[in-house]
């Protein structure tokens, strides 16, 4: 797929799959296109050329709520929650416009706090989402997300401005989810963790595909060593 | 096991809660056979119809965020189709009705188009589509252009009839907003007010959402226009269509309260009394005085009156939960500010 903003290719001739189950990382240098790529799929820009296929169906250029619908979900980088809402309610948000199929407000209730509570909020169900620290924003994001039921969760830089331990526990919140048999991808800056927990990774630099495969052979690849360190 | 529980103390919070409104719904049902008055009955009525073009706006601007300069077009259409519709001879009610339907339908017309952008541009259409219509309103033979048009119904003319159309439409505008608050449709609204784009992210449909609580408010700002029309008897495009008829809906419940349920009631209420009563004493100052109370709103009280209260009850809650905690008379906050300054002290 190719997205132009205006004469900038921001993506040029980017292809890939995702197998279902696994974890997949995608890096690169800032600016190399990965949001784009990720807005790309989950349907808040519409491809300039090419196309987006998720499980067989073609969903190019689709909107955002339709992706949803069809089991694409996305976190964004700068978390936005519903800032009056509680952090219950910005979950219910989730649970009754996705795919869970969750009726009854004492259903839902119950989902919500079982979200909640897998990814570690059940302390501040009550609070109004604009007091939470940032740490705990993007967890909220990501309950609201994972209320939606997707079968592809797109994580945008789900550990970025988090300590190590909370990033740790990010990272096996995000092992857990494709556990209960969520696909996952995911866009970090920081390598070990990219490394550590993803079954294959994407390499972008400046809108090209540099390399992509399993993360061992990335990370001994000579171009992506290049890109990220420069030339020896 | 404790779901059982938490609903029945819901329900009395509810019923509670339900307790102050439906007293003061009575109050107003039983009032005027106490002989309530020609002047105080047209002051209340007023006030009603003012109600329920504040709740309506109230739908769009409060819950869905989409503030509109632009509802004296649906007040106005509403007027004209009621006013047209009860001289050709069609019952009242049911011309109540398709006033409705026409400013629902001209709420689609404006929204198609403007509510696909996000941003200031459905607010700056709304001003536009208001003049232009108030300027075809103005030169339109049909309705008697700019000298207005008259309403000629048979039989007496009953004023307390009026008066309970307005109450009970009045009461149905807090019913409908009382309901899309609770439900799945008001989560969407709320939703897209707070994040428009991380809403569709989670399955909103931001356009359909947008498009629909227009609808609505539009619709019923469209009957209080009809109603209004039926009563005065008499309506002119420089009334209805004004820009300051837009200008008082959208006022109202900012005043009150936006985005709450009682907010535009009170809203409603203060300004339908007290505008009242200051247009009939001091025909100039109203404006400003509303744009004084507008400034101080926006500077001090973002939550209008409704805001102003539930902080005043906080306060009287605190001072009353005080005393008891520290016997000094001490607040919380004076003895947190003590230990505050005896730590720095030490250091």
């Amino acid at each position: 797929m190719t997205k132009y903003f205006g004469g900038l290719a921001a993506l040029k001739d980017v292809s890939f799959d995702v197998a279902a189950g696994g974890i997949y990382g995608l890096i690169g240098p800032n600016g190399a296109g990965k949001t784009t790529l990720f807005g790309i799929i989950a349907g808040s820009l519409a491809p300039t050329s090419g196309t987006v296929s998720f499980h067989g169906r073609d969903v190019t250029g689709v909107k955002s709520f339709q992706a949803v619908r069809a089991g694409i979900a996305r976190t964004h980088q700068i978390s936005r929650p519903f800032k009056s809402l509680s952090v219950l309610d910005n979950v219910t948000v989730g649970i009754r416009f996705g795919r869970g199929r969750v009726h009854g407000s004492a259903n839902v209730r119950r989902e919500a706090e079982r979200i909640l509570e897998l990814v570690g909020l059940s302390h501040s169900t009550a609070l109004p989402a604009s007091t939470l620290c940032v740490g705990d924003q993007k967890r909220l994001e990501l309950a609201r997300t994972l209320a939606a039921k997707p079968d592809l969760l797109l994580c945008d830089e789900a550990c970025s401005g988090l300590t190590d331990n909370e990033m740790v526990s990010v990272l096996e919140l995000l092992c857990r989810i494709c556990r209960l048999g969520t696909t996952v991808v995911f866009i970090e800056h920081n390598l070990k963790a990219i490394f550590s927990i993803c079954d294959r990774v994407l390499v972008l630099n400046f809108g090209e595909k540099l390399a992509e495969g399993p993360p061992e052979q990335i990370q001994n690849d000579p171009s992506v060593i290049e890109a990220y360190i420069g030339k020896t | 096991m404790s779901s059982a529980a938490e609903s029945s103390g819901f329900a009395r919070v509810r019923f509670r809660g339900a307790a102050p409104p439906v007293l003061l719904l009575s109050i107003l049902i039983v009032l005027p056979l106490f002989g309530l008055g020609p002047n105080w009955t047209r002051l209340l009525f007023v006030t009603f119809v003012w109600i329920t073009t504040s709740l309506a706006w109230n739908v769009l601007g409060g819950f869905a965020g989409q503030v509109s300069f632009g509802f004296a077009v649906f007040y106005g259409l509403g007027a004209y189709t009621a006013a047209l519709s009860i001289n050709a001879g069609i019952n009242p009610y049911l011309a109540f009705l398709l006033a409705g339907i026409t400013a629902s339908t001209a709420s689609l017309l404006v929204g198609l188009p403007t509510f696909r952008l996000r941003g200031p541009y459905f607010a700056i259409a709304t001003i536009g589509v208001s003049e232009a219509v108030r300027v075809v309103m103005t030169n339109l033979a049909v309705t008697g252009g700019a000298s207005g048009y008259r309403i000629v119904e048979h039989g007496a003319f009953r004023q307390i009839d009026h008066y309970y159309t307005a109450l009970g439409l009045a009461g149905v505008a807090l019913l409908v907003s009382l309901y899309i608050r609770g439900s799945k449709f008001g989560l969407g609204l709320i939703a897209i007010r707070e994040d428009e784009e991380a809403a569709a992210d989670a399955g909103v449909n931001p356009f359909t959402y947008k498009l629909s609580a227009h609808a609505v408010a539009a619709a019923l700002t469209g009957i209080a226009g009809g109603v209004f029309a039926r009563y005065a008897a008499y309506i002119h495009p420089h009334g209805v269509f004004a820009f300051h008829t837009s200008v008082a809906i959208l006022l109202m419940p900012i005043i009150g309260g936006i985005g709450t349920i009682w907010g535009p009631v009170l809203g409603g209420a203060v300004y339908g009394l007290v505008q009242e009563e200051l247009i009939a004493n001091f025909p100039q100052i109203h404006l400003l005085l509303y744009g004084v109370f507008l400034i101080l709103i926006i500077l001090f009280e973002p939550g209008g009156i409704v805001g102003l209260l539930r902080k005043l009850f906080r306060w009287i809650e605190k001072a009353r939960r005080d005393p008891g905690d520290h016997p000094t008379g001490a607040s919380r906050d004076q003895v947190l500010w003590r230990a505050g300054r005896a730590q720095r002290r030490e250091l």
